[in-house]
């Protein structure tokens, strides 16, 4: 209820400021035209007495002539027209008295009434006497004569006074036309600085109307335009007028509710978007990943057929061996079923660390009868941690890397250490393949290391990509493999995993791995 | 709209305000009981004003028909149609040199309209009242300071605007009177100036070349008080000392009564002359006083101390009348 009383407040204000100009402007109208009738009023006495005057002195000489020709003629008519004239005389300068001439002129009139009067006693006692004579003649009838003669004196006493009062007149209508000028400045003066503080005040009005009604809705209607020119989430809030309306007020406060709300539901698509585009990425990681496993079993069922076989044979060359007692051939034998086994046996399983070393050692043997003096096999392990499970095959394949790419060229001096480490402070296991082999150009290096983070797999070699694949499956992101090498002098292949911490608790010395070159 | 409506008003009130105070000089005249008619020639504005002040005081209103210069004739004239116009009474200033006036003032008499001579008398004209200085005393008053300034040895110039003139005259003899007791005291010249600026002029340097051994001067009338002093302020005449008692009160001859051209000068009250002329005539008419009255009012010596603002102020008053 109040909110609607505040609405039609504004529309009364509107209305107000409107009605107060049409009033004023009205007012104005009746004020001008109020001017214009009463200096026509004026004007129109004053031309009236003058015209009053005129006609009174057109009057007298009528009257004159008509008394000359009544003291011939002795005619009643013309009497009865003298005495007609001389009332209408009379009335005249009755209204002429009241004429706003000034003080002088209305002595001189009251003068020139008395005068009159005078006048028409002298035509009275011509008239008087014109009884007592039978026939009237100019001559014989000296006391009609005399009286004549007075009236004649007064008469032109009169006309010298008329040309007195035609004067002051005049100057009198000079002077009230001087005098209305004078005020019809004024008031065009006064009117024009009525007109100028009115309109002033008008706009005040007007201007405080705009700030609080119509300031707010250009502000509002420029935000709605701006909406089509920006996206919504760049659209700043509507800021208020301190002077406007309550209304209006209330009225952007919603629409920058409304902005607010807007944007906030834009926000939400957007993550949710953003929250479906990575759960396809990540589904689509899987699915590979699941494609990788798969494609790896059936290498591995496909591994499984030759490798019985193998086995078979190996057995009847180790029991022709043993029947022949060459021992070392034995060895060999058992070495490779050994490893050919672990091979069969643990694809896509986890092992300790323990064991993969162990695998390597039977490796290690194989190759020692290869290269004989050519390559030394180094271990230096620390055997704190080796109970760590480890995705099977991940030793084997970096020092086979290091004899084929590292050392295998090499015909005396080489050398290839197998190194673990336990960092307890990181809680990190470490395993090195080192060789002194011809190394890697930094080129080269990084083309590995790009090749081995893209997860290249070529399906025939096990390499450095597989291992780290699989260590990333194991271990998840807290795995790593590093490479470092330095070229004619050696290679260093370095697996980082996560180790837990029942064995970590049992590590007193913490081994120090920040250089990221193997020891 | 509270404070447009308060300028509207405003507004209004100034237009009204205007209106009436724009309209004051074009008002509209009223009757008053008595209607006087005051004809007079060009004099001093403090006779106008003592009847402005005897107007306002005592509710009559009395019409004044001035004339710059003096004509008989037109002052005749004026007195006629005032007695065509039956007004009630008639001041005039009896200054006459011709049968016209005095014929005038007859014919008011037979019309039973009183007339009141002031500043200069008529005495057998048949009016019925006369308010002014007793011009035997003035001329034996301006005869009594000269004798004082002059210690009774001097040769004396009369000059007057004319003898003919009854009022001048009398002064002169006023004057004539007094000096005839110091027998060193010798009026060597009368002359008449007809109150023309270039006659006065041209008499008052004859005069003053011709006789050496004039060292005293008497002007009987105003006009020519006026006039004769711009000849005595020349330098070839200031050494010569000449001790001088004029006539009336003006501008020009406080100037000279400042300057020291002029000793004294010998003034009449005009204003009360004015204002008793006015009174007398509502007495007269209310029967209270009688025909062929004579006022005489105390003339005045002014000097050098002689308090010309006030006198100025005074007589200045009845401008509007």
């Amino acid at each position: 209820m109040k909110r609607r009383d505040k609405v039609s407040s504004i529309k009364d204000r509107l209305m107000g400021v409107m009605t107060e100009t049409v009033v004023i402007s009205l007012l104005t109208v009746l004020l001008c035209v109020g001017m214009y009738l009463m200096t026509y009023t004026v004007y129109g006495s004053s031309t009236k007495q003058m015209m009053t005057l005129k006609n009174f002195y057109a009057n007298l000489e009528t009257v004159n002539r008509d008394v000359y020709t009544y003291t011939l003629e002795g005619d009643e008519t013309v009497y009865d027209r003298i005495t007609a004239a001389c009332i209408e005389g009379r009335r005249m300068l009755r209204e002429l008295t009241e004429a706003k001439a000034g003080v002088q002129f209305y002595r001189d009139v009251r003068d020139m009434q008395e005068m009159f009067y005078s006048y028409t006693l002298g035509i009275n006692k011509i008239y008087d006497h014109s009884y007592l004579c039978d026939s009237l003649a100019i001559g014989s009838k000296g006391v009609i004569n005399k009286y004549y003669n007075q009236t004649q004196e007064v008469y032109n006493a009169m006309v010298s006074e008329f040309q007195k009062l035609d004067g002051q007149l005049l100057e009198a209508l000079d002077k009230w036309q001087i005098q209305q000028r004078k005020k019809n400045l004024f008031y065009l003066v006064e009117l024009f600085v009525v007109v100028v503080v009115v309109l002033v005040h008008q706009r005040r009005g007007l201007r405080t109307e705009a700030g609080k009604v119509i300031r707010p809705v250009q502000l509002l209607t420029e935000h709605a335009r701006a909406i089509g020119h920006k996206s919504l989430e760049q659209v700043e809030y509507v800021e208020q007028e301190p002077d406007a309306d309550e209304e209006m007020r209330l009225l952007i406060a919603v629409y920058n509710s409304m902005i607010g709300r807007i944007q906030a539901q834009i926000l939400t698509i957007q993550e949710n978007a953003s929250a479906k585009e990575r759960l396809q990425v990540q589904e689509l990681e899987n699915l590979k990943i699941r494609n990788m496993l798969k494609e790896s079993e059936m290498k591995a069922l496909q591994m499984q057929i030759n490798p019985h076989f193998l086995f078979n044979t190996l057995n009847m060359i180790s029991q022709t061996a043993f029947l022949e007692h060459a021992e070392q051939t034995i060895q060999l034998l058992d070495n490779t079923a050994k490893l050919l086994r672990y091979t069969l046996d643990n694809t896509d399983k986890s092992v300790t660390l323990a064991k993969e070393v162990e695998i390597v050692g039977s490796y290690v043997e194989l190759q020692e009868y290869r290269f004989g003096d050519r390559i030394q096999f180094e271990f230096e392990l620390d055997e704190e941690f080796h109970r760590v499970q480890v995705p099977s095959m991940i030793l084997q394949p970096l020092v086979e890397n290091a004899l084929t790419h590292g050392v295998g060229m090499k015909i005396k001096d080489a050398r290839v250490v197998i190194r673990t480490i336990y960092d307890t402070a990181n809680g990190l296991g470490i395993v090195e393949v080192e060789d002194n082999g011809e190394g890697m150009s930094q080129e080269k290096l990084s083309l590995v290391r790009a090749e081995m983070k893209k997860n290249q797999w070529n399906g025939k070699k096990i390499g450095l990509a597989n291992i780290y694949m699989r260590l990333q499956i194991f271990f998840g992101n807290g795995a790593d493999v590093e490479l470092s090498s330095v070229p004619g002098e050696s290679t260093c292949v370095r697996l980082l995993f996560p180790v837990e911490k029942e064995t970590e608790s049992k590590e007193e010395v913490t081994p120090d791995v920040s250089d990221n070159h193997c020891r | 709209m509270k404070k447009i409506v308060l300028l509207i008003v405003v507004m209004l009130f100034l237009m009204v305000g205007v209106q009436f105070y724009w309209e004051s000089p074009m008002e509209q005249g009223e009757p008053l009981a008595y209607r006087f008619t005051f004809v007079c020639p060009s004099v001093g504005k403090g006779l106008t004003a003592g009847i402005a002040a005897a107007d306002e005081a005592l509710g009559t209103d009395t019409k004044r028909i001035e004339f710059e210069n003096f004509n008989e004739e037109e002052l005749a004239y004026a007195v006629l149609k005032a007695v065509y116009a039956n007004v009630d009474g008639i001041i005039m200033v009896g200054r006459s040199t011709s049968d016209a006036l005095p014929e005038a003032i007859e014919q008011a008499e037979k019309e039973e309209i009183p007339v009141i001579l002031v500043d200069s008398d008529l005495p057998d004209s048949g009016r019925d009242c006369y308010i002014g200085a007793d011009n035997q005393e003035a001329g034996a008053q301006a005869g009594r300071v000269l004798l004082e300034s002059t210690e009774g040895q001097a040769h004396i110039a009369v000059v007057a605007s004319s003898l003919s003139d009854a009022n001048q005259k009398e002064r002169l003899d006023g004057f004539l009177k007094v000096i005839k007791e110091a027998p060193q005291m010798k009026v060597d010249q009368v002359i008449e100036s007809q109150s023309d600026g270039m006659r006065v002029r041209k008499i008052a340097q004859r005069m003053l070349d011709e006789y050496p051994e004039l060292d005293a001067i008497f002007c009987t009338d105003e006009i020519t008080s006026d006039l004769l002093g711009e000849v005595l302020a020349e330098e070839a005449y200031q050494s010569r000392e000449i001790r001088t008692v004029c006539f009336g009160m003006s501008e020009q001859i406080y100037g000279y009564l400042q300057d020291g051209v002029y000793d004294a000068s010998i003034v009449q009250q005009s204003f009360e002359q004015g204002y008793r002329a006015v009174e007398w005539l509502r007495q007269y008419l209310n029967g209270q006083a009688e025909s062929g009255e004579m006022i005489h009012l105390e003339t005045l010596v002014a000097g050098q101390d002689f308090d010309f603002e006030n006198w100025k102020q005074r007589s200045e008053s009845g401008e509007t009348l």
